[in-house]
């Protein structure tokens, strides 16, 4: 992969601040998907974002993921304005920084279980099979994701993100399509991977269940962020019905 | 529910605008290929028919050395339709333009003028002709060298039998008009003038009123040429034949020729034959490409709309309805796309085709009438639309057969099912995961690689097959005129003293004799018009090596006959015959015919003598000089015979390059149609590749690699099937005036790649700027 000019100030790395973004769509930018949201993220956090369906809560894991553009407003990532960053240097930022893992996987189906690590792997990163090996599916990594189970292609989908080591790792409703044994054991591995407290990991659900394991709870309406708790005694994953 | 139906029907058509556009203007090329030459093909047979009907063009040709009263009282007691005119060749000058060439001359009655009742009749394009007054000179040659009728005069001398001795009188006749001759529609290399005999009668009598002792009162145009009109051509001919070679009949019969001896007529009706046979070769091929991708990517549409569908038979929506809602897609694309496509074939591909007639052929445009083949036409739309529609049909069929949760499950995954196991070899793993996941799409979607592939290969095809008609038809040019007959420039000639003007010009560095005569050939039942040549023995000129006795045949005059070497055959000349027996074969393209050595002893019936000549000058400027002596009947540059040539096989040459364009439209549509295929069916793939941050290369690389795969394997195909394709159009599209020597150069074969791969190269950068704009957030929406 070859290095574009994306230099982080290392004093920052591992804040997100998010400010007075807003994001317009329709020929008249009629609807309002985010209003002048504002909202500051930390590394070691498990943010878990709450909200309706067409709150904006997707939209802004978009913006923050670099999958989206904002209509006004900055994301400031490391001390670096990631949207004003060039094409190149923004898919640079996902590939190095963001992981992401989304409700329905999206694996490549052509590619085995391991080749879709391999697609993520970065170089002096961990290895696609010992990836794999963490999510505890060593002896699929030659199974396509048609060979696999829902849960299954989930944890590949976890894989796949976890073996770039990315700075923030977001969660569009992970456990959406699976049932809720699964959806437990998907957030606990989640949870897992920021043991060492090295990650932002947000996760986008209208699952109140899950906000219940996480550090940080956001409610979002109509845009904006009308409830953010930080939770000092989080609930074990154990303890939830999800 | 059936408003909603169409609702959905449009948006969906609006959602997938693109490809639906693509299927139309594949059915649009390809109907527009068939219904334009078709149309074409009829047009110019109907326009031909009406102008040879409307000239009443003759039978049977007959040239004596004189017409003689008895001729005509024979004529008549026959029965037998006749007109007869006074014909001779000469060169002609444009006196204010200062313009020579060959011309020949047709001295006749008023039939010039109309009403026309004579036979033959040209078709006054412009001034005007009537009882003792026209000069009339081809439209053609007015137009290409810019002579304007009525403020020209045309210059030419005419050698006349006085009092037994040949005089030579110079004449200046003012031109009335322009013509088309049906006899001389291909007016191209010698011009054609038609003069009212009355007229010229007078101008001749007022030129001996000046030459002494001669009864120019009693002077009378030395007809030499009888034109008839019969129902039976062979009778009449084996009449005339017999009469003729009465011994007790006074004129000498020269030629007897119908009209397939008449070089225009033929070129005229060989290229009716030609449009027609052109239909069932290219059109017909890119018709049946074009079909099979329509089919394939009408399949492809239906299938993306597997969860409509499904959730159509969920709601409650009755199968027949689904299934004729779906149906429609096919036909009304298949409609939509023939009935444009049909429009424009018939608007535009006989009028280009047209133009190129009009430039080799005088065909008045009075007389060209679009002739559309409607019913041909109709069936062509409504096979078009049918097919549409039973491929929508069984398609959608399929799906409803399933059942209707199958239909909603999302099927990312669905297609790599096939793939199981596969390709898990050691080597295979180890190739870079674009290619893995580019041989692995090509794997799990066959039908669409099969689509794909034909698409390339019929164009790769075609489009080899047109640079080899063109190769071809340029090496049989330069086979006779370069390779077997070098010179700069010929000529024949009708004087004793032509030689020796030839010697004064020191330009000229080498003259040798040939001779050639029309003679009818006779193998067995078989019979053919052919020439016969005489060359010089040890020829420095020509490469066919004859020695005395030696008779060589052309390959193409002996398939066609059935000789061989040793075999006997039997030519006549006039009222002369002789049995010659084969020596050799010789490859010609167009100097058809048979070769014998200049001391022959059949070599005094050889009527026209010529000249090869070489010179150490510019030819065009030692051709001038040549056509300057008096008794020259047209130099020619060797260039010019070329030119020539290469005019008169011209709409061939139109027609494979309409036909290259063509390939190279449909060679675009099919490769962007999958293109959008592909990123419209991958584009969730394609959007988490850019979500992982790949750059906009590193996401389409295996795109392009699919393409180029599917396009590498079409070019090689198409390499391999455009050659036979090539022979194949050429045996059917066999031509008289030419006897094909197939070739292709490797010239050809790299042009045909390169033009391909230029349009692979444009449809994958167009590809690339499609994956580029990827909205990922959309894309990954999923609202199906």
């Amino acid at each position: 992969m070859k290095k574009h000019e994306l230099i982080f100030d290392e004093r920052y790395v591992g804040s997100v601040a998010v400010n007075h973004v807003s994001k317009f769509y329709g020929e008249d930018m009629e609807v309002k998907a985010l209003d002048n949201l504002s909202l500051q993220l930390f590394t070691g956090q498990f943010v878990v974002i709450l909200g309706a369906s067409g709150s904006g809560k997707s939209t802004l894991l978009n913006v923050i993921g670099g999958m989206d553009t904002v209509s006004a407003g900055e994301i400031n990532f490391a001390g670096v304005d990631i949207t004003q960053l060039p094409d190149k240097v923004y898919a640079q930022y996902r590939r190095e920084v963001v992981g992401f893992i989304f409700q329905f996987y999206n694996l490549m189906p052509n590619l085995t279980a391991l080749e879709n690590v391999e697609l993520a792997e970065l170089p002096g990163e961990m290895l696609a099979i010992d990836a794999l090996k963490a999510v505890g599916l060593e002896d699929k990594a030659d199974n396509f994701p048609s060979e696999l189970s829902g849960g299954e292609q989930q944890r590949v989908a976890i894989a796949r993100a976890l073996v770039k080591n990315p700075k923030i790792l977001l969660c569009d409703e992970p456990t959406g399509a699976l049932d809720s044994k699964t959806g437990k054991k998907i957030i606990k591995l989640l949870m897992d991977m920021n043991k060492d407290k090295d990650k932002i990991i947000v996760v986008v659900t209208h699952n109140s269940a899950i906000a219940e394991v996480a550090d940080r709870v956001l409610k979002i309406s109509d845009g904006k962020i009308v409830s953010d708790v930080t939770q000092k005694f989080p609930k074990d994953i154990k303890d939830i019905e999800l | 529910m059936n408003k909603v139906l169409k609702k959905l029907r449009s948006r969906n058509i609006k959602g997938n605008i693109k490809q639906f556009l693509s299927v139309i203007f594949i059915v649009l090329l390809a109907t527009m290929l068939f219904s334009g030459f078709m149309t074409n093909s009829h047009t110019l047979n109907s326009s031909i028919d009406n102008y040879f009907e409307k000239t009443n063009l003759a039978d049977l040709w007959v040239h004596t050395d004189k017409v003689t009263e008895e001729d005509e009282k024979f004529l008549i007691d026959n029965d037998i339709e006749f007109n007869k005119r006074f014909y001779f060749e000469a060169v002609a000058e444009i006196k204010s333009l200062k313009i020579t060439n060959a011309v020949k001359v047709y001295v006749c009655k008023a039939e010039i003028s109309e009403p026309y009742s004579g036979i033959c009749n040209p078709y006054i394009e412009s001034g005007k002709a009537s009882a003792g007054y026209g000069c009339l000179l081809d439209k053609n040659v007015a137009k290409n060298n810019d002579i304007r009728a009525g403020l020209e005069s045309i210059l030419f001398s005419c050698t006349f039998d006085v009092n037994g001795e040949p005089l030579t009188l110079d004449f200046e006749e003012r031109l009335t008009g322009t013509m088309s001759l049906d006899e001389c529609a291909d007016s191209y290399a010698t011009w054609s003038l038609v003069i009212e005999e009355e007229m010229f009668l007078s101008h001749i009598k007022e030129k001996l009123m000046k030459v002494d002792g001669v009864d120019y009162e009693n002077f009378e145009i030395p007809y030499n040429q009888l034109l008839i009109k019969t129902d039976d051509v062979q009778k009449t001919k084996e009449l005339l034949k017999d009469y003729y070679l009465n011994e007790s009949t006074e004129s000498e019969l020269l030629y007897l020729f119908g009209r397939e001896s008449i070089e225009s007529v033929k070129l005229l009706t060989q290229e009716v034959r030609q449009s027609r046979k052109m239909i069932y070769v290219f059109p017909i091929i890119f018709l049946i490409v074009a079909v099979l991708i329509i089919l394939t990517t009408i399949d492809q549409l239906i299938i993306q709309e597997r969860k409509r569908i499904g959730i159509l038979k969920c709601a409650g929506v009755p199968n027949k309805k689904i299934l004729k809602h779906y149906s429609k897609y096919g036909s009304s694309l298949c409609f939509f796309g023939s009935v444009v496509g049909t429009i424009l074939g018939v608007l535009l591909i006989p009028e280009i085709m047209f133009s190129r007639y009009g430039a080799i052929y005088s065909i008045p445009e009075e007389y060209v009438k679009l002739q559309i083949p409607v019913w041909w036409l109709v069936l062509m739309v409504v096979t078009m639309v049918v097919l549409g529609y039973v491929v929508s049909l069984s398609r959608c069929y399929s799906i409803l057969n399933k059942n209707p949760i199958e239909c909603l499950k999302y099927d990312q995954l669905g297609s790599s099912r096939k793939l199981k196991k596969k390709n898990k070899n050691k080597y295979f793993k180890k190739l870079p995961i674009s290619l893995k996941m580019a041989i692995r799409n090509i794997q799990i979607k066959p039908l669409r690689t099969v689509m794909a592939t034909i698409g390339i290969t019929g164009c790769v095809a075609l489009l080899v097959a047109g640079f080899g008609i063109g190769d071809t038809l340029s090496k049989s040019v330069s086979n006779d005129y370069g390779r077997l007959f070098k010179y700069d420039v010929s000529t024949t000639y009708n004087t004793e003293n032509f030689k020796e003007k030839l010697a004064e010009d020191e330009r000229i560095s080498y003259v040798e004799d040939y001779s050639k005569v029309f003679v009818e050939l006779e193998f067995g039942e078989k019979r053919q018009d052919i020439y016969l040549y005489s060359i010089q023995k040890d020829s420095k000129i020509s490469k066919i090596k004859l020695q005395t006795g030696d008779v060589c045949i052309s390959k193409s005059t002996a398939k066609s006959l059935g000789v061989g070497i040793g075999d006997e055959i039997n030519i006549r000349v006039a009222e002369k015959e002789q049995k010659l027996k084969i020596t050799k074969l010789v490859e010609t393209t167009i100097l058809n015919g048979l070769y014998v050595c200049d001391d022959y002893d059949f070599a005094d019936e050889f009527v026209s003598r010529g000249v090869f000549i070489k010179c150490d000058s510019d030819a065009s400027d030692v051709a001038e000089f040549v056509n300057n002596i008096n008794g020259t009947n047209t130099a020619k540059t060797m260039k010019e015979e070329r030119a020539n040539i290469e005019e008169r096989i011209m709409s061939t040459s139109a027609m494979t390059t309409t036909i290259k364009i063509f390939a190279v439209l449909l060679a675009v549509v099919v490769l962007l149609n999958l293109v959008f295929l592909i990123v419209k069916e991958r584009n969730i793939e394609l959007a988490t590749l850019k979500v992982m941050g790949l750059d906009s290369w590193q996401v389409s690389i295996s795109v392009i690699l699919e393409v180029s795969f599917m396009a590498a394997i079409g070019i090689i195909l198409g390499l391999f099937a455009g050659y036979p394709l090539m022979l194949w159009i050429l045996a059917v599209n066999k031509i008289q005036i030419i006897n094909y020597v197939s070739t292709i150069s490797f010239l050809s074969f790299f042009a045909s790649i390169l033009i391909v791969l230029i349009t692979i190269f444009a449809v994958l950068v167009v590809c690339y700027l499609r994956i580029r704009k990827i909205n990922m957030a959309e894309s990954l929406k999923r609202i199906d």
